[in-house]
């Protein structure tokens, strides 16, 4: 009698989700049925055996854990290169087109006399000129051409190589799920 | 919520805030490992994968459930998958480890020697629990996940989760009142000693 409604309330008890007045009920009924109150011993047992057994992770785990952690990040940090690259190239690119912009036909004759004696490079830029002029009639937008010729050139083995790190952190990550 | 906290810090780069994660849930990871794994070196080791699972996959944390479960159900499904892959004889580790222990035990006095021998019983009877059994166990007496948690971890619906809890406390009763028929005569003649020398 009353023993399924005390196991009931036993249940919810150990889920935590008992009123006073049913907790009254079952301690009631755990003191006058000792079959209940064996069943009640056990899982009492059980719940600090549990407690009693929890387990205690190593100490060495923190550290372990953020030393992989470390170190795939340092081999993550060339990731960065084809967004770094680019941007040097670019300010290169401008420091380029001011340099033959202004300085040229300011007071500084000699480096204008040093930038002659390349001729390659000043013979590059001279043709990248003209068919600027003769594209957009214009001889500024011959700076954009050699900001963007910069970036391509220094930007295309980065990004590769950035891929090719990229590639190799997931085969890491495969390889450890 | 404060793991939130942490995780938005991981997410914009910084790392050693993912350590306080660490710290704060090794003690879950490394207590389910060792459930399902049985063997403690194993569960450190899967301990410190498990961190660097959830490391690796922070980004794909939803904030809407909890981040406990989250890392719950990482180790239980990393511990699933590692115990089909090499299917063993689990169960030997463990009693390897209780009779190291029994040989240890000699020479203890009397009364420590009969709350030992309670211990292991508890002990075998929740070893006993099938495996799911045993994990709702674990995860809600031991670990202290909530039924929502629970239902997260394992993917199934509160109903199951439930009745997988009440059937697995059943099975110990059971289990422990087999016992408690063969020795109850012993104890209570000691219970009644006891009294008796007390009044
Ligand atoms: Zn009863």
């Amino acid at each position: 009698m009353g023993c399924r409604k005390a196991w009931e309330l036993l249940m919810r008890r150990m889920d935590g989700e008992i009123d006073r007045q049913n907790l009254r009920y079952l301690e009631n009924h755990l003191m006058i049925c000792p079959e209940c109150r064996e069943k009640h011993d056990s899982l009492s047992a059980v719940l600090m055996e549990l407690d009693r057994t929890k387990p205690a992770a190593p100490e060495s785990t923190e550290p372990k854990v953020m030393e992989k952690i470390r170190s795939v990040r340092h081999r993550e940090t060339p990731l960065f290169l084809p967004y770094v690259v680019p941007a040097a190239a670019l300010l290169t690119g401008i420091l380029v087109f001011l340099f033959y912009e202004y300085a040229m036909d300011g007071p500084m004759a000699m480096i204008n006399k040093a930038a002659q004696t390349l001729t390659i490079f000043y013979g590059a830029y001279q043709s990248v000129a003209a068919f600027s002029r003769f594209l957009f009639g214009s001889v500024y937008l011959n700076g954009v051409l050699i900001m963007t010729g910069l970036a391509l050139l220094g930007g295309i083995p980065a990004f590769l190589h950035g891929q090719r790190v990229k590639r190799g952190v997931s085969k890491y990550w495969r390889s450890v799920k | 919520m404060d793991d939130m906290v942490q995780i938005k810090k991981c997410l914009a780069g910084d790392g050693e805030a993912f350590e306080v994660l660490v710290t704060r849930y090794k003690n879950l990871v490394y207590g389910i490992a060792l459930n399902l794994l049985h063997n403690k070196d194993e569960a450190a080791d899967v301990t410190q994968e498990v961190f660097l699972k959830v490391w690796a996959n922070l980004k794909r944390y939803n904030p809407e459930y909890s981040f406990k479960a989250w890392i719950a159900r990482i180790t239980v499904n990393h511990c699933i998958n590692l115990n089909q892959k090499t299917r063993r004889a689990a169960a030997a580790a463990w009693d390897e480890e209780v009779v190291c222990r029994i040989a240890a035990d000699k020479g203890l006095p009397e009364e420590e020697l009969l709350a030992k021998e309670k211990q292991d019983r508890v002990r075998s009877a929740i070893e006993s629990l099938p495996e799911m059994y045993r994990l709702v166990v674990i995860l809600f007496h031991q670990q202290s996940l909530s039924y929502d948690e629970i239902c997260q971890v394992t993917g199934y619906p509160l109903s199951i989760v439930k009745n997988r809890l009440y059937r697995a406390r059943k099975m110990l009763c059971e289990k422990l009142s087999a016992y408690h028929g063969r020795e109850a005569g012993k104890e209570e003649g000691l219970w009644a000693a006891g009294r008796h020398g007390s009044c």
